[in-house]
């Protein structure tokens, strides 16, 4: 028998959840595994992607994305990719 | 009781994301926006599911961090996305304009690896939500 925060737990976690494919779903329902991407499809990814880029590191201030303790778990961190603090403007 | 709902989310989502990074979807119409370059709108879609795959993520650890308590490694991992993902998402960008502007051996080389580290932090991610959704997270007492 759950208790009540187990029962929150899996309410909060399906939610959750529920969300991401509801927004994923759009993305992944683009995708043609046999079939062409259309234009308009391309366009949907190109929109998507401009939107988070506008957004810059705005797109983090998100209570849920502010640290609240001291993590730390080895997450490879990249080296080869030049340039990492600007966010260049689109080449002309 | 096992509770297949989050397991088959999870993998609705794996294999999104594995379509996504593997580029396994079909020709690019010629005239839309990529103009036929797969890598181009690979690592647009990429980028844009994982930001949103991550945002469930460190709400889900957010909303039950009380209860992960149980499971430290779930909360360290989530400070260091929550700490490094912006930089990680700055790199792809500006590894995605040099290979659009340069689509070279080395700029394609370069925007592979960003999006490489960034799927290696989704690949955690789902893993964590998998293993520590509601089938585990509300009995860690249970044997």
């Amino acid at each position: 028998m759950p208790s009540n925060s187990s029962a929150t737990t899996v309410i909060s976690t399906a939610l959750a959840l529920i969300d991401l494919v509801d927004r994923m779903l759009p993305v992944i329902q683009g995708l043609h595994l046999a079939g062409d991407v259309s234009v308009e499809e391309q366009q949907k990814v190109l929109d998507a992607y401009n939107a988070l880029r506008t957004k810059g590191d705005a797109a983090f201030s998100d209570p849920a994305w502010q640290i609240s303790g001291t993590g730390g778990s080895p997450v490879e961190t990249p080296e080869a990719v030049p340039t990492p603090e600007a966010e260049a403007p689109p080449a002309p | 009781m096992k509770q297949t709902r989050p397991f088959l989310f999870a993998l609705t989502l794996w294999i999104g994301a594995l379509v996504l990074f593997t580029g396994c979807f079909g020709k690019l119409a010629d005239n839309g926006a990529y103009r036929g370059d797969k890598l181009l709108y690979s690592a647009d879609a990429s980028i844009v599911a994982s930001k949103q795959i991550l945002d469930v993520f460190v709400s889900w650890e957010r909303d039950n961090e009380a209860i992960l308590k149980s499971f430290p490694q779930v909360h360290a991992f989530a400070d260091d996305v929550r700490a490094k993902a912006p930089a990680w998402f700055r790199q792809a960008y500006v590894a995605r304009d040099l290979y659009k502007s340069d689509p070279s051996q080395a700029n394609q080389s370069a925007l592979n690896t960003i999006l490489r580290v960034i799927k290696g932090a989704l690949t955690e991610a789902l893993q964590y939500l998998t293993n520590y959704g509601p089938q585990t997270v509300p009995t860690p007492t249970t044997p």
